[in-house]
């Protein structure tokens, strides 16, 4: 303990520019050791502290997604809602114009398959629905003919739309007034067929003309939009022109149908 | 092996029958809708014989009917016709994944057009322009393509099993 108190002493008496000098040289390599270390230290520290922190991003950012996925389903949601409630909208207001005594109905099944294209629909005689009850739907602003019911049980019942081959119905042109007969032409088809028109019509049809049912001794009421001369066809070996007529309903979209019911 | 009656199976394709004329109804091109209940029925006919792939397409092709306007008896007959030459198969051929699956679904599509185009020929001539249409073909596409997935399902599924040969 003395030679160490007296080294000290000895250290700190001696000249002030070799103590200092010493103190500087021992400082550099130390400070270059402490600094180094310190560095590694701080590099450590910050791989590790980086390593939590893209943890957390990783989290966070996760986290994110489903909010953002479930903002994006609660959009869809919403656009939906907003779509359907247009749709019941226009529905509604359809409903209130349409003159004749009717009900709504839902497409709840439709047929597979190539060679018939009926379908069901969610009410039945319960609903006041009978056989041959005419159909109609709301498209392009007017009440559109879609079919007529050929069966019923309690609560739903089978619709024969126009497309199918087997439906016919008594139509005129709207404007013209020339009359015809509209069949259906099957599956993926969405144009009917107006048939048995004078030749003498020929001049007074334009493409785009539209077409209505005519009433005359048919179960449809008249004037039922059914829809617009797409192509007229005159073989000069038949008597009739053969108009070629697009639906005015769209039947791949059809979710809601009315039916006419029989006036009290 | 525990062998299921062809009723349960004639069952299990009217519940098909169902799905497809009410939840599936989306799956459509150009208004042609796929019957699946016609490669589900080959499927089964191919795995349980002729005379028990009559009696799942009588019943199957018996409620179709009835659940669409088509007039009864016409999808039974098609139906019936197609579970009996497909049970015909059954030990005869290997089916694959892909290719097999296929190849019954082209043939079976083209055996229920061409008993369509008959009984339409006999009993309901408007519609033949219908089974002689480019939907045919559509629908004849859409077969093929769902083949393989809806068999390798049933396989999977294990729903219907090869019948015991004791059972022959």
């Amino acid at each position: 303990m003395v030679l160490i108190t007296i080294s000290t002493i000895a250290i700190g008496t001696q000249s002030q520019s070799v103590s200092s000098a010493s103190k500087q040289v021992g400082y550099s390599v130390f400070s270059s050791v402490q600094y180094g270390v310190a560095e590694i230290g701080h590099f450590f520290r910050s791989f590790f502290n980086s390593i939590g922190e893209l943890r957390r991003v990783r989290e966070e950012y996760e986290e994110l997604q489903e909010k953002i996925s479930e903002y994006e389903t609660i959009e869809r949601d919403l656009l939906d809602l907003k779509k359907e409630n247009e749709q019941l909208r226009g529905l509604l207001d359809f409903s209130e114009k349409v003159p004749l005594t009717h009900i709504a109905a839902r497409i709840i099944a439709k047929e597979p398959g190539l060679l018939f294209e009926g379908f069901t629909i969610n009410r039945g005689s319960k609903a006041g629905i009978t056989k041959d009850s005419p159909v109609i739907a709301y498209a392009e602003g007017f009440s559109s003919l879609v079919g007529k019911v050929v069966e019923v049980t309690a609560s739903t019942a089978k619709v024969l739309p126009i497309i199918d081959r087997s439906c016919f119905v008594a139509a005129k042109m709207r404007e013209s007034k020339y009359e015809g007969l509209v069949h259906g032409l099957g599956a993926g088809n969405e144009r009917v067929e107006m048939t048995y028109v004078k030749k003498q019509a020929k001049s007074n049809i334009q493409f785009g003309d539209l077409v209505v049912t005519s009433g005359y001794r048919s179960i449809y009421p008249e004037d039922l939009y059914i829809g617009r001369v797409e192509a007229i066809k005159a073989p000069e070996w038949e008597s009739s022109l053969t108009l070629q007529i697009r639906a005015l309903v769209d039947f791949t979209q059809l979710e809601y149908v009315f039916v006419l019911l029989e006036q009290e | 092996m525990r062998t299921q009656s062809p009723f349960v199976y004639g069952f299990i394709l009217v519940v098909f029958a169902v799905l497809q004329n009410t939840l599936l109804t989306p799956l459509q091109i150009s208004q042609v809708r796929p019957e699946f209940t016609l490669l589900l029925l080959v499927f089964f006919a191919h795995q349980r014989g002729s005379m028990e792939g009559m009696i799942i397409g009588f019943i199957t092709g018996i409620v179709i009917d009835l659940l669409g306007i088509a007039p009864l008896g016409f999808h039974s007959l098609i139906y019936t016709i197609v579970g009996h030459i497909f049970g015909l198969t059954r030990g005869k051929m290997y089916v694959d994944a892909i290719t097999m699956p296929v190849i019954f679904a082209v043939a079976a599509t083209v055996l229920s057009i061409l008993t369509a185009l008959l009984i339409t020929l006999l009993f309901l001539p408007l519609r033949i322009p219908s089974v002689l249409s480019f939907s045919s073909l559509i629908q004849l596409g859409m077969h093929a393509l769902s083949a393989p997935f809806i068999f390798g399902i049933l396989r999977v599924s294990k729903l219907c099993r090869e019948r015991d040969t004791q059972m022959l």
